[in-house]
């Protein structure tokens, strides 16, 4: 029908000869031209409402009652301002809840580094020891790993560091990583201002390199977001380096969950924490979390291979300090340092407690519905007597629970960006807890997350009074239904199931979420050590 | 002198409710008739041969000895709607002043569809038929 559809303008040239012909003839009749074309345009009628029709000749029907359902559909939400309050309540805190736990699932699981090109093709290099635990590497074993592996684009290194920024008195603590001069390169970051390290500037000579990129984070909250701050110095852990880039907002250094501030090559470590340069070239210094790039059409099990080959020759090669150890590579988020690595186990369950709080508040939502539906039910009996079609209140039904739902999610979103920060404390103490932080900014997975999680609630909570109206009996509603007459014994039926299956919800959520506190407990107790620490005998990831 | 008629506006009821409430004032003084009359009308008028839809109008007009008055909207939005669902087809050609008019003209699913409507309407109106000559001995 749509395949050739012909323009208003064609239409309104076929009326125009129509009442040419029409004055033709009414001037042959006998009539002066002027009266006959003034006949002829009075018997058309309307030629404007005529051309109007045939425009919206498709849309109009579809149009009109939607917006007839909408209208409707508010009015009876003020007409009700108890109910509307309660019922878009339930639904902000089900939305706003479930939002939080999706935006946390996004930065963990599904999007863990921001700013970066290609994610997929990421992964995270670990050192395997001999009993098979998973270890950071050291710096020579890197070396090694970037210089002869083939099936890579680029391997990098960093480690997180705290760093003082300033003079003495005023020295000020911030987070950041010491990296592999080839980090935002292998990473696929463009900077926001300046530039990141040169290809000169990835070697490996210690102290050579006084430079310093820095968050957009640092730089607005710091320099105004002064593009004149490329070049100027910053005094770091009593040194001066050269601020020579920004980096974009979205990016936020290498590890997921967590926000840096500064990032310094490597190589200045010793001059800037006093590291002797021997421990640069010590193997069994193992604090530097990798992560590579893997070549377009290299699967991980290939890389893993190649990767494998090199790290046993090098463990025969150096017995001395790596007998028996290996490498590997596995995706960026069951990377096992840093942050992520604590939260993800209990945030599936809290994925899964959040589904179930959903269906609570639907089922809420459903029980508030129905309680008015008496009232509700005499009114669909009149406008189906009246000539509406079951369908069309069906509809109307709907629309009411669209309505409800997004005004709670409009509600939900607006406190998700504080609910989010909550992740903050979820975190064990420890050096990580300050380093936790997430990207707020709404993006679109979540608005899309949000949209999707409200459609279902309309549906789910439109479609049991929706099918009551499809099963009224037209006749019995509106003579005997009377005042009670309608809430019959399956009504009871269905709001007594719909009790208990929320208390059985409520319980089964509140289980999950205390296997989910215990979780994070066990891990507040053993994890700090395990993970933050380092599991080898020499120097911590976060010294 | 002949009595005065009270023309029939043809104007399918549907139209009435399209986006707004109908306002009946003006349809109060008209019989409203079944809706498909028009269009049974136009598919009949086509099938002597193409015309415009100007043509169509009189034609009715002519043939129903004045009793039916065509609305012209409502007969070319008709014409779009039969042409939408493949009963007629369109093409722009010369009328006989030589003006630029667009032709209707029967396709093969409009000659059906007109043959099934026809009929429809032949046994309605018998059975009307049927029942308003009975006299008062038959009831």
């Amino acid at each position: 029908m749509f395949s050739n559809r012909r323009s208003t303008d064609d239409f309104a040239e076929e009326i125009r000869a129509h009442l040419e012909m029409e004055a033709d003839q009414l001037e042959a009749e006998g009539l002066p031209r002027a009266e006959a074309e003034r006949r002829a345009r009075v018997v058309f009628g309307n030629v404007a409402s005529a051309r109007e029709r045939f425009a919206l000749r498709h849309r109009v029907q579809w149009l009109g009652t939607i917006r007839q359902d909408v209208r409707f559909g508010f009015r009876m939400m003020r007409r009700n301002p108890g109910v509307t309050a309660v019922a878009i309540l339930t639904l902000a805190i089900g939305i706003a809840a479930s939002a939080t736990v999706f935006s946390w699932i996004d930065a963990v699981l599904l999007e863990p580094l921001g700013g970066v090109t290609e994610a997929n093709r990421l992964v995270t290099l670990e050192t395997v020891t001999a009993n098979g635990e998973w270890v950071p590497n050291s710096y020579p074993d890197f070396i090694d790993f970037r210089d002869h592996l083939k099936l890579f684009d680029g391997i990098a290194v960093s480690r997180p560091s705290a760093i003082s920024v300033g003079r003495d008195e005023h020295a000020e603590r911030v987070w950041g990583e010491l990296v592999s001069g080839n980090l935002f390169a292998v990473l696929g970051v463009k900077p926001e201002a300046g530039r990141f390290f040169l290809p000169s500037e990835y070697g490996d000579t210690p102290g050579a390199f006084p430079v310093a990129v820095i968050s957009d984070r640092y730089w607005r909250s710091h320099f105004g977001a002064n593009p004149e701050v490329i070049g100027q110095t910053i005094r770091i852990n009593q040194h001066e380096l050269t601020i020579v880039g920004v980096a974009p907002p979205a990016f936020h250094g290498s590890m997921p969950v967590a926000s840096f501030d500064l990032w310094v090559p490597y190589m200045q470590q010793p001059v800037l924490n006093g590291v002797k340069e021997w421990m640069l070239r010590d193997r069994h210094n193992r604090n530097m979390l990798g992560i590579a790039r893997l070549k377009p059409g290299v699967s991980i099990d290939q890389a893993r291979a190649e990767l494998k080959g090199l790290a046993d020759r090098m463990a025969v090669a150096n017995a001395d300090v790596s007998e028996g150890m290996s490498a590997t590579l596995m995706p960026l988020t069951l990377s096992p340092h840093g942050p992520h690595a604590l939260i993800r186990g209990p945030l599936r369950i809290l994925m899964g407690v959040c589904v179930l709080v959903l269906f609570i508040v639907c089922a809420n939502v459903v029980n508030l519905l129905l309680a008015r539906a008496t009232v509700r039910q005499r009114e669909f009996n009149a406008r189906i007597a009246l000539g509406a079609s079951r369908f069309r209140v069906a509809r109307q039904v709907l629309t009411e629970c669209l309505l409800l739902s997004g005004g709670g999610a409009l509600f939900g979103i607006c406190v998700t960006p504080w609910l989010t920060h909550a992740l903050h404390y979820l975190t064990p103490p420890g050096p990580f807890q300050q380093l936790v932080s997430i990207d707020t900014r709404t993006n679109f997975a979540l608005m899309a997350f949000t949209a999707g999680v409200c459609l279902f609630i309309a549906l789910a909570t439109g479609l049991f009074p929706a099918l009551q109206v499809g099963r009224a009996h037209l006749s019995a509603g509106l003579n005997d239904g009377g005042r009670s007459g309608i809430v019959g014994r399956s009504h009871n039926r269905l709001r007594s199931a719909l009790v208990v299956s929320e208390v059985a919800l409520a319980l089964v959520a509140l289980v999950g979420a205390g296997r989910c506190g215990s979780g994070l407990f066990r891990r507040r107790a053993v994890g700090i050590r395990a993970q933050l620490v380092g599991r080898t005998s020499h120097r911590g990831l976060c010294a | 002198m002949a009595p005065a008629i009270t023309p029939v506006d043809i104007r399918p009821e549907w139209e009435n409710t399209l986006g707004r409430m109908p306002t009946r004032r003006e349809d109060n003084e008209r019989i409203a008739l079944l809706q498909g009359t028009l269009d049974l009308l136009i598919l009949k008028t086509l099938l002597f041969g193409a015309c415009h839809g100007q043509g169509i109008a009189r034609s009715i007009q002519r043939q129903s000895e004045e009793v039916f008055f065509v609305d012209h909207g409502s007969l070319y939005l008709a014409l779009q709607r039969l042409e939408d669902s493949g009963m007629i087809s369109a093409k722009w050609g010369a009328s006989e002043n030589n003006r630029k008019a667009r032709f209707y003209s029967l396709t093969a699913k409009g000659r059906s569809e007109l043959n099934n409507k026809a009929d429809e309407w032949r046994r309605l109106t018998r059975a009307m038929n049927l029942i308003l000559s009975l006299t008062g001995e038959e009831a």
